[in-house]
């Protein structure tokens, strides 16, 4: 595609490490996108079962009372018991998320257009993203919380803050990406701005964005989270915060384990759809 | 043409500046604006109570700046102790994952479920278990920046081309001897990439730990502005954070410049 290729824009380690090679082989896009979830999700599986098993011996022959370390057996218990409880909050932290998200890519993706439509602007205000984008948001969380309230709106906006930039920064590229021997070729045909834009831009950017999107869903979940327990609006992170404040450990090590299930499928569902999406593009 | 100009030295010169002021000035000024603005709001009365005027957060920066001074370098100290021990655990996972190649899926899968615990919701358990210590603040540290080090040493110990690899078997090269006269050497370019990327996460660990129970630091200063309202030493601190971000982020990349040759710097995304 052009020479230009999302993946090298991303040398950002994670993937080469995440998205295996025999992946790639694989015949067709919905293929090699099921061959990334079918094997990160086993691994994901085995770690969990040998973690459990080390956990159960651990906890058994230390008899250690339940407030250091709660058996196996009795955060089992808890989660069976107060499943719709958890099930409740996960429904509500990765409905925050999944809002966030929209919303900033959204966001994200009309100013990346400003930013081809106008190269002032551009000028201005890519070097500053660029900056801000180093910074890690969750540690501006206090600030979140009091610009949105304490409500969800401040999950949902910190959700938008994390990956905005990300998204944003990634769709600009991808907007530049098209070479300009392709621009003129559109310019040559006498098609108009936006026909340029709706058939090379557009289809050039798609990628770089769900690129972008693998970048920032990787912490996500966790920085909706965040945002919950320190502003208490409802969700799996004020879950765990109110079930050890009332010392009810089992629930707690149950929305933990449940909490990092979510955060690991949640990422692995982000690069599944960027293998996806690379493939699908020819890229 | 002025004769100053016609100078070719001059000329360069010239030339340097205006490329640096044409980068510089629109960043610049769109800053002084959005401040302007501010305070003009601020001022007239019509910004909301939480976006206080850049000059009142200015003074109070300055009026508390012995205290915020103190406690940013207690988070700094967590910080740094954190990440060089990130960095020395990375290095040994990237020796086992090289002396051993199987285990790379076992490591790599460990770290992935590991940097998807929520760190809030173990804070609790690591206290009772370390007690309430600065120990366990590096340790949270640790945890935060570990997972982008790792990965990044791993694929750089990776990148060892198989003619180096074989000259060092013919030559009988001990496991220790192999991986610091080459792997090391190889993955540096590539370990770059993953410090870069967590040396402002290093700054978020200690703050996240004193979010979760600590008596000192940034963070906690950060707390007590939030749950007492108090908006300008709230956006001071979060200020100061940013910009110890910003600095460790960009002081792992002068060290990166003086240390590797141009050629070698991998640009690229931060994860």
């Amino acid at each position: 595609m052009n020479g230009s290729n999302p993946v090298n824009y991303a040398q950002a380690p994670v993937l080469a490490a995440t998205i295996s090679t025999d992946a790639i082989a694989a015949r067709t896009w919905q293929a090699a996108a099921a061959r990334v979830l079918v094997d990160r999700i086993g691994n994901f599986v085995a770690f969990g079962a040998v973690v459990c098993v080390v956990w159960a011996a651990i906890s058994y022959a230390l008899h250690a009372p339940d407030y250091v370390l709660p058996t196996p057996t009795e955060v089992a218990a808890a989660l069976v018991a107060n499943g719709g409880l958890i099930a409740g909050a996960t429904w509500l932290t990765l409905w925050c998320t999944v809002v966030g998200i929209a919303v900033s890519v959204c966001i994200a993706v009309g100013l990346a257009l400003l930013f081809v439509l106008s190269p002032l602007a551009d000028r201005t205000v890519t070097p500053l993203l660029i900056a801000i984008r180093s910074i890690p948001m969750i540690a501006i969380t206090p600030l979140v919380v009091v610009l949105f309230g304490r409500d969800r709106w401040n999950t949902i906006g910190m959700v938008a803050l994390l990956t905005f930039f990300q998204v944003m920064l990634a769709a600009k590229r991808g907007f530049d990406a098209p070479s300009q021997s392709m621009l003129e070729l559109m310019r040559t045909c006498g098609a108009s701005f936006w026909q340029t834009l709706l058939k090379v831009r557009v289809p050039s950017a798609v990628p770089f964005v769900f690129t972008g999107l693998r970048l920032a869903g990787s912490s996500a979940i966790l920085c909706a989270m965040f945002a919950e327990w320190l502003s208490g609006s409802p969700g799996l992170g004020t879950l765990m915060l109110d079930a050890y404040s009332k010392q009810n450990l089992g629930l707690m090590w149950a929305a933990v384990a449940v909490s990092t299930t979510l955060a690991y499928l949640f990422f692995t569902l982000t690069i599944a759809l960027e293998r996806a999406v690379l493939d699908r593009s020819g890229t | 043409m002025q004769p100053s100009l016609s100078h070719p030295a001059a000329r360069r010169t010239s030339r340097f500046t205006s490329r640096f002021a044409s980068f510089f000035m629109p960043p610049a000024l769109l800053i002084v604006a959005v401040l302007v603005l501010a305070e003009v709001c601020a001022r007239a009365g019509v910004a909301a109570r939480s976006f206080p005027a850049p000059s009142a957060v200015g003074i109070a920066t300055w009026r508390d700046a012995h205290a915020l001074f103190e406690e940013t370098l207690s988070t700094l100290f967590v910080a740094i102790y954190g990440f060089i021990a990130a960095t020395a655990i990375s290095l040994t996972l990237a020796f086992v994952v090289y002396a051993v190649r199987r285990v790379e899926t076992t490591v790599m899968t460990a770290a992935a479920v590991l940097s998807s615990i929520p760190i809030m919701a173990i804070m609790p358990m690591l206290l009772i278990w370390m007690g309430p210590f600065v120990s366990t603040r590096i340790a949270v540290t640790c945890l935060i920046c570990v997972f982008p080090i790792l990965v990044s040493a791993i694929q750089g110990v990776q990148a060892v081309g198989s003619r180096l690899d074989e000259l060092f078997t013919v030559m009988a090269a001990r496991p220790l001897q192999r991986f610091t006269r080459l792997a090391l050497p190889v993955a540096v370019p590539y370990l770059f990439v993953g410090l870069r990327v967590a040396a402002p996460l290093s700054i978020l660990g200690a703050l996240v730990a004193e979010w979760s129970g600590a008596s000192t630091g940034l963070g906690v200063l950060m707390l007590n502005a939030m749950f007492s309202l108090q908006i300008d030493r709230l956006w001071s601190t979060v200020c100061i954070a940013c910009v110890i971000s910003l600095g460790a982020y960009g002081y792992v990349c002068l060290i990166e410049r003086l240390a590797l040759p141009g050629d070698r710097v991998i640009e690229g995304a931060s994860a």
